[in-house]
């Protein structure tokens, strides 16, 4: 396990958590308790991020593959579980990764409108910002969980959002504090 | 039965459920075959290291290389590996799942293994070419295997369920969409049933009297089809019939239909017009919009097949308790049958296709003003099978010497339309070039706010005629509209603006074309099939591009007009689409395959909330209402696993993609020492 320093940041609730979807954007997320990140201290490695990506297979799957074919480097943070819809993805399953360790739970569907089961990305438009809701009540930074719409043709957009994720995730540092467990 | 195990429960946090059923693969080990993909894996991985490494796990039994898995040496090799060891899971380390899950999944069963005992970890596109580095490549390569290993042990053999079917289809709607869909099931020797609403088969094109661009005779071009529908011996039509309830799914519909008593037993019916005569009744005729009278005893137009007469209840006087049986006296054959009723007559058909058509925007419901008419009722004037005898003027008039043609207005006639409907621009240009024939003194003059013609032909026919038969055009703005229609006696004036200004202009007849709007039996049959229309009353389609001739049911085909305005030729190529899909998803003798991969409900764990019940969009969930628990039709279920995400008790597992399953993976990454580099 990678061990990292950590040290509160006095800047609490500072959220630049903007609402990314149209939809459901009527749910601000909670500002919840930031922690920076410092990495190398005393020869330790430095702190990399584990990030689940849940994928929907018709569309950011697809775009995953596209992005592999054109040979574009992205973190290997990310590690991609493949489900049939991002309907499917249970909130749940979020929440208990993020407990367990996961530092961060990239999101991914087709975009509103494109869903190859109608409205199953709907559904997870609206069942995202309650999560993240729930989270911020449990003291789990909300942007830890992003929801991002990308197509099958989309390759590039996939890769910018795994860089932006990763960085970003990084710069949150590990979603355990040491003194936590 | 089922073991639950919550992951996590402590302060009232959510809890993952996990249910594990019998039959899983728990405790077989896993042989793991990795494809070199010709050189590409190579490059990109250190593809033994990544092997050295992956034999230490304990779950892993073996691991094996191959130079291309996808080849048909590479399938037949695995599907021997797999039958050779046919204890042990398989996790293929390769490309894509999305490329080549089918070409493994039928390796497994060549093999005799469940397709569903195996995994596939993707480190092509996920690990050889992205990550820029071989170390962090075989890192990554690794962890999705372990990945991998760790959720093809916790997967289970699901069955490849079949069920009979029954190749019959039930087709609603006798328009020239519903007779082509019927014609072309009936030649392949399925047996169709034909309803219709109205009396008379042929749909709004038997009304037609030629068509464009070619101004080919539409009732010749229909009346063939007609006559092989009406003599088809696999084709059962029942006119004056409704679909009054459905229920079944894909390949077992039971459908109830309502068969409208005609009290005129058509068998015997010659269509001679004697009891027409004979009738005291006169009301006006809504098949020629008014501009005909009919008798309560009536063959809807003339034309109309079956050529046989009815008598309509709601006006005849012998229904309203008065003694009068005028048309059963004047019948030569003594067809008159009042003792009948409405029959209902229930159907078992395997497909339906939804014919139902379109019509013209409010026609027949809020009267126009004087003098204006909507397309339809000039067609049917100009029509030399229509009331008039093809005599272009209102009823006990002088033919019009001005007619104002008023292109793409909305239901009223005084605003651009919301939506095209493609065809009415079409019909304009080819009532321009009836009426110069018809009327060559009568003043035309076109109000345009936009105009559309495309299609085959279709633009080369309107430059036809605005060259030929030249008309005055007043072009208006989308700011423009027509202010109002005046009645100024003989003639119409029509107040309208263009560019702001206002003008006035005096015709003796207006002619709007408004758009096209569902059939207005859609949003009822939407209803009892479950399928949604949308706001012009047309059903929506499975897929806008590729799959509109599909309903979100699985089973209920979409044909012609009935899911967006279409022309004749595109009516009947949707038509054509709609029974080719039927032929090829129901075959007689052959069995329908049941996706495995479906949900399934936990009943010991369902509270009946019947949250899942809204969550599926294809209607697949329905709640028992004495039992209080869910139940998911297999048929109709396409494994999107949505009801699954959220049910609050977890008590819907999504087969193949179980939360045991998704959290093995994530596991994987839990367990994994670093993301990028050796420890």
């Amino acid at each position: 396990m990678t061990v990292a320093f950590i040290r509160p940041s006095p800047t609490l609730g500072s959220e630049r958590s903007s609402p990314r979807t149209s939809l459901g954007s009527e749910l601000s997320p909670i500002p919840a308790e930031r922690s920076k990140c410092v990495v190398q201290e005393g020869g330790r490695l430095p702190f990399e991020p584990k990030i689940l990506a849940i994928l929907c297979n018709w569309c950011t799957y697809s775009a995953a593959d596209s992005a592999g074919s054109a040979h574009s480097i992205y973190p290997s943070n990310i590690h991609i579980v493949r489900v049939m819809c991002s309907g499917r993805v249970d909130p749940c399953l979020v929440f208990e990764a993020l407990k367990r360790g996961i530092d961060g739970v990239l999101i991914c569907g087709c975009h509103p409108g494109d869903c190859h089961y109608v409205s199953g990305n709907h559904k997870t438009a609206l069942r995202v910002p309650l999560l993240k809701r729930v989270m911020a009540g449990f003291g789990i930074d909300p942007e830890r969980v992003r929801l991002e719409w990308i197509s099958a043709t989309e390759a590039n957009r996939f890769v910018e959002v795994a860089k932006e994720m990763t960085e970003q995730i990084r710069s949150l540092g590990p979603v355990r504090q040491p003194e936590c467990r | 039965m089922n073991q639950k195990s919550e992951l996590f429960v402590e302060g009232g946090v959510p809890a993952l459920t996990m249910m594990s059923g019998n039959g899983k693969a728990e405790g077989r080990r896993a042989r793991v075959y990795l494809c070199e993909c010709g050189p590409i894996m190579n490059e990109g991985i250190d593809l033994a290291t990544l092997e050295a490494r992956i034999r230490t796990l304990p779950e892993v039994a073996a691991v094996s290389r191959y130079a291309t898995l996808c080849s048909e040496q590479g399938r037949t090799w695995l599907a021997d590996e797999i039958a050779a060891h046919g204890d042990d899971l398989v996790v293929i380390g390769a490309c894509s799942p999305r490329e080549h899950g089918t070409t493994f999944m039928n390796a497994c069963r060549r093999g005799g293994l469940n397709p569903y005992l195996m995994a596939i970890a993707n480190i092509r596109e996920q690990c050889a070419w992205i990550t820029g580095g071989k170390n962090p490549a075989t890192i990554k390569a690794e962890r999705l295997i372990r990945s991998a290993v760790a959720r093809v042990r916790v997967q289970r053999p699901l069955v490849e369920s079949e069920i009979e079917c029954n190749p019959d289809v039930l087709v609603v709607g006798a328009g020239v969409a519903g007779l082509t869909a019927a014609r072309q099931l009936a030649r392949a020797g399925r047996r169709v049933f034909l309803v219709e609403r109205t009396p008379a088969i042929g749909g709004r094109v038997g009304l037609l009297g030629e068509v464009f661009p070619n101004m080919e005779c539409a009732s010749c071009m229909i009346e063939p089809l007609m006559d092989e529908i009406l003599h088809h011996p696999q084709i059962q039509t029942l006119t004056y019939s409704e679909v009054e309830s459905v229920r079944g799914s894909f390949g077992n519909f039971i459908v109830q239909i309502r068969k409208r008593a005609r009290y005129v037993d058509s068998s015997g019916c010659y269509g001679c017009r004697t009891c027409q005569a004979a009738c005291p009744v006169e009301i006006p005729n809504e098949f020629d919009f008014g501009l005909s009278r009919r008798k309560a005893v009536y063959i809807p137009y003339t034309g109309a097949l079956p050529n046989a007469s009815l008598v309509d209840a709601t006006v005849c006087r012998r229904f309203h308790g008065e003694e009068c049986s005028a048309c059963a006296e004047a019948c030569p054959f003594g067809n008159i049958r009042f003792d009948t009723s409405d029959e209902m007559v229930e159907l078992q058909v395997g497909a339906i296709i939804l014919a139902t058509g379109s019509e013209p925007a409010a026609a027949n419901k809020k009267p126009l003003p004087k003098r204006v008419i909507s397309s339809m009722v000039l067609e049917r004037l100009i029509n030399s099978a229509g009331p008039s005898e093809g005599s272009v003027n209102l009823p006990g008039e002088a033919p019009p010497r001005s007619i104002a043609l008023i292109y793409c207005a909305d239901e009223a006639g005084k605003a651009p339309a919301s939506s095209c409907s493609k065809v009415c621009c079409m019909s304009m240009a080819k009532y321009r070039h009836q009426l110069q024939q018809k009327l060559p003194d009568c003043t035309v003059v076109e109000i345009v706010w936009e105009r559309c013609t495309g299609g085959k032909g279709y633009r080369e026919f309107a430059r036809h005629v605005d060259t030929h038969f030249p008309v005055p055009r007043i072009r208006l703005g989308d700011c423009d509209r027509v202010l109002r229609f005046a009645d100024h006696g003989n003639t119409v004036g029509i107040r309208y603006t263009q560019d702001g200004m206002t003008a006035d202009l005096d015709v003796d007849l207006a002619v709007i074309a408004p758009p096209l709007r569902g059939s207005e039996t859609n949003r009822r049959l939407g209803q009892l099939l479950r399928i949604a229309v949308d706001d012009q009353d047309f059903f929506v389609e499975e897929h806008r591009h590729l799959q509109s001739h599909r309903s979100l049911i699985e089973g209920v085909m979409l044909a012609g007009s009935s899911q967006g305005p279409k022309d004749v030729q595109e009516s009947t190529a949707h038509a054509a689409a709609a029974a080719g899909e039927v032929l090829s998803l129901l075959i007689p003798g052959r069995k329908l395959k049941v996706e495995p991969a479906t949900a399934e409900v936990q009943e010991d764990r369902c509270a009946g909330c019947g949250i899942c019940v809204l969550t599926c969009p294809y209607q697949a969930v329905s709640l028992d209402q004495t039992r209080r628990v869910a139940e998911i039709n297999q048929l109709l279920c396409r494994s999107c696993g949505t009801c699954a995400a959220g049910c609050p008790s977890g008590a819907i597992e999504a087969r193949h993609f179980t939360n045991e399953q998704l959290w093995a993976e994530v596991e994987a990454l839990l367990n994994a020492e670093s993301t990028t580099v050796f420890m």
